[in-house]
């Protein structure tokens, strides 16, 4: 409890000296011109005007706009050159995937200068969120940059009078899209028609074909509408309090999160649904200590409690989706659950009786900064240090029981006779804990040279050391040190320089291999500023950029240590006449003295122009070559007989552009903006230490390829009756027939097997499209934000709801389609991998629709209020894509996205 | 001028104090926290961690698993069992295990590999590391040096164990008697005769250093005797047909024929292998290793498969399994007939096929079943004896061979002793009350696998037992031994009949009879005796798949599997619409196509 303590402590402080009510200020004049906005980068922050590397920013005012239940929801379609990847919609599980210019993997996530989560934090508490691309922007993190950085900066106290900000919103969920399975009648007739090209005979007779769903003998049990509420809850509250005197500064919020889960079958014992409940409370508060001195303390702390059903949410899902329709009845006439031997999982029982999970997660961040101004030294010189404390602590207990089920044997009448299978047992239960820390250490000097005859020079450096300790995975922290600097450099703020570099070390490598240096230079040129331009009323603003800069990625790809070869625990038998366990040792992966990080070697060229000062248009093109990448060097003998060691062998390519195109209307009654943006990459495996194939093998080389790529055969076509099957290769997966898939025969060997596979699609999305128009007219404002991906491929032949009888039931529209293989009961021939399978799931998606309206400024300050707005806010709304079956980010059995439909008000006082 | 001076000392001063201070941590401040971590570097420093190095080379990955019929899922490495290919089944979960494509013949250089020589030369880097490190471990007792020594045998017989495993797949492999690091020059395929010679040379030594049996805490571990007689073992597969003789027609033009066999005939080659029989057999019987006897001419085979006894040289275990089974054992369970006992499930794994079901001899000796019409592989030709013993399809268990009711559940019999005298239920017509069939859609053949499925898992939970699985036994050597000493004198001796007999009287069966078998000559028909022997005495021991393969009968193998029936009693035979293909390009494995391009000198078999 030490850590609420502290939390409680800096609260009652807070209060104690907000009650005191200082001298207060009117608020700050913002002015909006672009040039002048403030960018958050590395440690510090820039005005638009002096930025001379590649980054995309978005206003916590606009992701406000999405009622996200995670932060990382909000920026779909905001930032070039961020791609964001929906992933499920269960409550507390939507943290998407964020991939910069082609990543395999999550940037950096820097929260107010240090790593932390993005999970927790609400849109309402963001001043700023920063994409960080190119290698200027990132050298200073060294190690950590090469996958780019998402910095997010909270709000601060501001000097002027404490104005009080609070938002409410409740609204429904759905599923964006039901899946139709087919239904009992649909399954038992093509089920025979299976069973027929198996050469076997109708298991079906009409008669049962059209008893189905007549009576318990005859079940037609369409799952989903069983376990899938049509609407559950989702409402979300916040406030912040900001303010601040000459003496202190300070920012205060609270938040709450609740969201339902769409399961419709209760357990009377405990509540089985999935669920999410969110406090969370930020307090960032600046503290003039002396004249020249500032006390800076930021707590933010979060506890989420969270619910799920005791079997995981691929089961209960599978089972939806896969359990045959006439396997068995939801609840026998008995009352018991329908069940057969091979297929336990009811679904319904699952959820009514099974058990829970629960879990709860606590997040509590704290730092600490001192800053002193050394203007008596030399104006412009401040220098700080700042601690930070961050704990994490999940704790997850759950509780969890067999059930028994029923099946009803042969018979022929209401006399209902049962086979039984598994019985009921007591609730068990389990429980787990597992915490981190994260601390760090920093200190920092900055220089800021006074402006004299149009040079502008700032100069900055630091040090920093994190520790990161996981209290019961591996007790060995994870450690990194670096130092770093950077100097910028401008004239008349017209031509601007910059160099960064830092030096990085990690703990991950072998003594005097453990440091790198990481540098970078980039410049930037504001030719509207010439003379030449001074007076074009069509340029209001043009920049041109351009930045080279090497950054790192410190992975921990083979584990701890990769230096050392270990021996690990190895299996154990028993021995003797006592039957006692013996344990073995087993050497680990070979000893690697030379792994170092990856290197990213980023360049980037870009152009800023402002047309009319309303029409904005930022372009970037990029280029990152990735060295030594760590990949298993399988070109080695096979006979070394050791686990191989991860080396820095291989390369990535990845370079395309990312750009963002603005409008915004005259101020008026009537005005309207829009935002377009489109991100590109192109990204390819240079070398990944395949041992590669010549010849008529070379195709199935992945060397070349990008990382994410679907591997199968291609289809030629359909086999057609009469002697094609012999005529045609072998395919050795199983008999073919008349209309099974005919796969292409790539290394002409007369047999299709692995040696035939080659790329047939690729799952990375690599085009991003983002688009928002909006208007305000009087008190009224709209705004729609669309999001789609491009070239983005998946496979569903091994996905079990898309295989007909092979895994049981399957989804309608795919069963079904023109063109879809013979059907089996067995035979996998038609479900290898294949480009039959790979569909294109591009899609354009409505993300946010809002509609405001704030009450005349009249009536609101007779409620003495500032503000009072009401919206309506739709999120995930509408989809527009070739694959219809699913959500076409979601496209396998889980759970799935969600729409929503929020009602909110905003007031601020 | 001066002023800017002043101030940049003033600024870099004031940076370089701070890096100082900073600087002064940087030391150790990235090192590795000292721990329990165990190292190359300090395994080696007492024998109770070098022990383990030793005990690994016992793990199932390496050791039994592919021989073993326990053994399906979870796997590492995902490989099924060697009976599952080799001994007349029907796999009901087929798809899953890598052994499918080796029944459907489709096997080639990309496949998943059942056994990979990845796999293969972890364990020989493990042996050849203790072996390197032995003399360093320190000892600080007469009784600790003995012990490092023994541990040294046990090191050695496990070099010859893994290349055994390989040279039964692929013929000869590299052999590699030291810890590489990977850029060492290329180590090629050994000639077959060579790498037999160094295989008998490492167990040679063995048999010097290993105690003849542990004392009872260490039982379990290689022995003299298990040396011996996997040496003999060796020693048998060099000399069969397979590797002594010309390499198969198949392989003609093969550029390197010497790693595949010896390529001519020696008949001293049986007599070398038959001498080392008989030494291992001298040795086994001196430290008291007997066929076991203990439960009775009825119940021998099938106790000895769920149980630890002195017929068991060398065996892989597993920690004690009750019914819910830990993930090792799920044999039992998986071959469980539906409603006998408390746990209901009704998975069918492996499922002996009529045509093993077939082969079993009657009680008299004599083979009911001749063959099958040759336009109706389902067709059976009823001999001459089965005509007069009266065998009909619907009786088809009566009087058979004593392995036939204890290796296979079959409809009628009895199952476990604490079920009520349940009877096995197999019909298939669902009104017919109190069947013991789980109606599960792969239960094929009507006939379920009895061996290593202990009956009385089932009367509760709380039962348990400790699964033991044979790796050599020496039923299996007196087999070798009988085979060896025909094939060396022509004809089969006095002594070649006594071990054939002792193995088959242990069973109740009758002696030898040389009129029961087919073959133009005595040392044809003896070796059919020890073929029939070796197929129902080792069933679920995953030896018939490598003992057809090294007589060169692996045609055998290619069989249209089937099964039977049962509807309200009334037995009929039926078409499993499952068959099994043999092709002759499988009597040496392919080696992984990546193995190959990677390393120098492993010459890629023949037809791959």
């Amino acid at each position: 409890m030490r850590k609420y303590n502290i939390i409680y402590f800096s609260f009652l402080m807070l209060f104690a000296i907000s009650m005191c009510g200082w001298a207060q200020t009117d608020s700050l004049n913002v002015n909006s011109k672009i040039i002048d906005q403030e960018v958050s980068i590395a440690f510090g922050k820039q005005s638009f005007g002096e930025v001379t590397s590649s980054i995309s920013t978005v206003s916590g005012e606009e992701l406000e706009k999405s009622s996200a239940t995670n932060l990382g929801n909000s920026l779909y379609g905001r930032l070039p050159g961020l791609f964001v990847i929906q992933a499920s919609g269960e409550p507390g599980k939507d943290l998407p995937w964020l991939r910069i210019r082609g990543a395999s993997v999550n940037p950096l996530i820097i929260v107010d200068g240090y790593e932390r989560d993005l999970s927790f934090i609400n849109p309402e508490e963001v001043e700023s969120i920063s994409v960080l691309k190119d290698g200027a922007a990132l050298a200073i993190y060294g190690m950590k940059g090469a996958n780019g950085a998402i910095v997010v900066t909270t709000k601060r106290g501001i000097e002027q009078k404490t104005q009080i900000s609070f938002s409410l919103q409740s609204g429904v969920q759905m599923p964006y899209e039901t899946v139709n399975v087919l239904g009992a009648k649909d399954y038992m007739t093509m089920y025979n028609q299976a069973a027929l090209n198996d050469g076997l005979p109708a298991k079906y007779t009409t008669d049962d074909i059209a008893a189905a769903g007549t009576s318990p003998r005859f079940p037609d049990v369409n799952w989903e509408d069983e376990v899938v509420k049509k609407l559950t809850n989702v409402s979300k509250a916040n406030l912040g309090i900001r303010g601040g005197s000459n003496f202190i500064k300070y920012f205060v919020n609270f938040g709450f999160l609740y969201n339902d889960g769409i399961y419709k079958p209760e357990n009377p014992d405990m509540n089985s649904n999935a669920n999410m409940t969110r406090f969370n409370v930020r307090s960032n508060f600046d503290l003039q200590v002396t004249k020249n001195t500032v006390f800076s303390m930021d707590l933010a702390g979060s506890f989420d409690n969270k619910g799920y059903p005791a079997n995981s949410t691929s089961e209960i899902w599978n089972a939806m989706y896969t359990l045959p329709p006439n396997a068995f009845n939801i609840k026998n006439p008995d009352g018991s659950y329908g069940g057969t031997s091979l297929l336990l999982n009811n679904p319904v029982a699952m959820l009514e009786t099974s058990g829970r999970n629960k879990v709860v997660d606590q997040y509590l961040n704290a730092s600490f900064k001192l800053t002193q101004d050394f203007d008596f030294i030399t104006k412009g010189l401040s220098a700080s240090i700042g601690y930070v404390l961050d704990h994490s602590a999940n704790n997850s207990d759950g509780t969890w029981r067999y059930f028994q089920v029923k099946q009803i044997a042969p018979g022929y009448d209401d006399n209902y006779q049962y086979y039984t299978y598994r019985e009921n047992t007591e609730y068990n239960n389990w429980s787990n804990a597992a915490s981190t820390r994260f601390t760090v250490f920093d200190a920092q000097v900055l220089y800021e040279m006074p402006t004299a005859n149009g040079h502008d020079l700032t100069f900055m450096t630091r040090f920093q050391s994190d520790k990161e300790s996981k209290a019961n995975t591996d007790l060995t922290p994870y450690v990194t040190n670096s130092v770093g600097g950077r100097l910028s450099y401008s004239y008349n703020n017209k031509y601007l320089f910059e160099v960064a570099a830092s030096y990085y070390g990690s703990d991950q490598y072998a003594e005097g291999k453990r440091y790198g240096f990481f540098p970078s230079a980039s410049a930037g040129w504001v030719f509207s500023d010439e003379s030449f331009l001074e007076d074009s009323k069509l340029l209001s603003y043009g920049k041109l950029r351009a930045s080279y800069g090497i950054t790192g990625l410190n992975r921990y790809a083979s584990g701890r240590y990769p230096y050392y070869q270990f021996y690990t625990g190895g299996g154990s038998f028993p021995i003797g006449e006592d039957w006692d366990m013996m344990y073995g040792l087993k050497p680990g992966r070979l000893a690697n003295e030379d792994t170092k990080w990856e290197v990213s070697e980023k360049i980037n060229m870009g152009v800023d122009l402002e047309f009319f000062k309303q029409l904005s248009f930022t372009f970037d093109y990029f280029m990152d070559k990735r060295t030594d990448v760590l990949y298993i060097d399988y070109s080695r003998p096979a006979v070394t007989g050791a686990t191989l060691p991860i080396e820095n062998i291989g390369e990535i390519h990845n370079t395309g552009f990312d750009t963002k195109l603005g409008f915004i209307s005259k101020p008026g009654d009537f005005s309207w903006y829009a935002d377009f943006m489109l991100s590109y990459f192109d990204n390819s495996i240079e070398e990944m230490g395949e041992s590669i194939s010549e010849g008529n093998l070379s195709h199935i080389n992945k060397t070349g390829d990008p990382y994410n790529a679907i591997y199968g055969y291609e289809v030629e076509g359909y086999y057609e009756a009469g002697e094609d099957v012999s005529l045609s290769p072998t395919q050795t997966f199983g008999s073919v027939a008349e209309g099974d898939l005919k796969y292409r025969d790539l290394n002409g060997d007369n047999i299709i097997d692995e040696r035939d596979m080659t790329m047939i699609g690729s799952r990375l999305a690599n085009v991003d499209l983002g688009l928002k128009l909006g208007f305000n007219y009087k008190n009224f404002d709209l705004e729609a934000m669309f999001q789609g991906q491009l070239n983005r491929d998946i496979t569903i032949n091994d996905n079990a709801m898309y295989q007909p009888f092979i895994k049981g039931n399957a989804v309608t529209e795919i069963a079904k389609e023109d063109g879809f293989p013979r059907l089996s009961l067995t035979n996998m021939n038609n479900y290898q991998s294949s480009s039959y399978w790979v569909r294109s799931v591009d899609f354009i998606k409505l993300r946010n629709l809002e509609l405001g309206y704030s009450l005349p400024k009249h009536l609101s300050s007779s409620l003495r209020m500032d503000k009072v707005r009401f919206f309506f806010r739709g999120m995930n709304i509408l989809t527009l894509s070739d694959w219809k079956y699913t959500d076409p980010e979601f496209s396998w059995i889980g759970y799935p996205p969600m729409k929503t439909y929020y009602l909110g008000v905003n007031i601020n006082f | 001028m001066k002023n800017d001076m002043i101030k940049y000392f003033k600024i870099v001063g004031f940076v370089l104090v701070l890096a100082t201070v900073f600087g002064a941590c940087e030391g150790d401040f990235l090192e590795k926290p000292a721990g329990s971590d165990i190292t190359i570097d300090t395994v080696f420093v007492s024998t109770s961690n070098a022990q383990q190095t030793i005990f690994y080379l016992y793990h199932d990955d390496f050791f039994g698993a592919d021989n073993i019929a326990l053994n399906w899922w979870d796997n590492p490495q995902a490989y099924a069992s060697w009976s599952e290919i080799g001994d007349d089944l029907y796999p009901s979960h087929k798809g899953l295990g890598k052994s499918k494509t080796y029944i459907s013949g489709a096997v080639n250089s990309s496949s998943g590999q059942m056994y990979g020589l990845d796999w293969m030369y972890l364990a020989v880097r493990s042996a050849n590391t203790f072996i390197e490190k032995a003399s360093t471990i320190p000892t600080v007792s007469e009784e600790d040096d003995a012990y490092v020594d023994k541990m040294l045998g046990e090191a050695h017989a496990h070099l010859s164990y893994q290349y055994f495993k390989g040279m039964k797949l692929w013929g000869s492999v590299p052999w590699i008697h030291q810890r590489l690091e990977g850029g060492e020059e290329a180590i090629p395929r050994p000639s077959f005769s060579d790498f037999v010679d160094s295989m008998v040379v490492h167990l040679d030594i063995a048999a010097e250093l290993l105690p003849a049996r542990w004392e009872d805490r260490w039982q379990g571990r290689f022995t003299s005797v298990a040396a011996k007689t996997l040496k003999a073992k060796i020693l048998v597969y060099a000399a069969s047909p397979l590797y002594n003789g010309e390499i198969p027609n198949y392989a003609s033009g093969y550029e390197h024929p010497e790693v595949l066999g010896y390529g001519s005939f020696s008949n001293e080659r049986w007599k070398r292998a038959a001498d080392a029989c008989k030494e291992a057999i001298d040795a086994a019987h001196a430290a008291g290793y007997g066929l076991y006897q203990g439960s009775g001419e009825e119940k021998n085979i099938y106790d000895l498969a769920i149980s630890l006894t002195d017929e068991h040289i060398l065996y892989q275990t597993f920690e004690s399994a009750n019914s819910e089974g830990g993930w090792k054992y799920c044999h039992n369970m998986m071959n469980w007939p539906y409603g006998i006992g408390w746990y209901n499930r009704t998975d069918v794994m492996y499922q002996p096929t009529i045509q093993h079901i077939d082969a079993y001899q009657l009680s008299n000796g004599a083979f009911p079943i001749d063959g099958y019409d040759n336009n109706d592989p389902m067709q059976p030709i009823i001999s001459q004896a089965g005509m007069d013993a009266g065998y009909t399809d619907q009786d088809y268990h009566l009087n058979r061979d004593t392995r036939f009711y204890q290796n296979v559940v079959y409809h009628g019999s009895k199952f476990g002793e604490n079920y009520n005298n349940k009877l096995i239920n197999f019909d298939a017509d669902p009104t017919v009350p109190d069947r013991t069939h789980g109606d599960h859609s792969e239960f094929k053949t009507s006939f379920m696998a009895r061996k290593f499925v202990n009956e009385a898992l089932g009367e509760s939970p709380s039962i348990t037992y400790r699964p033991v699985h044979p790796i050599l036994r020496l039923a299996d050597l007196y087999l070798l031994y009988a085979e060896s000493l025909s094939e060396y004198n022509g004809a089969p001796t006095g002594d070649a009949i006594f071990y054939l007999n002792e193995v088959r009287s242990r069973s109740g069966m009758p002696d030898y009879d040389a009129a029961n078998y087919k073959g133009a000559s005595d040392k044809e028909k003896f070796h059919n005796a020890i073929k029939y022997e070796r197929k129902v005495e080792l069933f679920l021991e995953a030896q018939r798949y490598f003992d057809l393969r090294r007589w060169k009968e692996g045609d055998d193998l290619t069989t249209n599997m089937g099964g039977i029936i049962i509807n309200n009693g009334a037995v009929s035979r039926i078409d499993i619409n499952f068959s099994r293909i043999f092709n002759e390009k499988m009597y040496f494995h392919p080696f992984h196509s990546s193995w190959v391009n990677n390393t120098e000198g492993l010459y890629q078999n023949p037809g791959w």
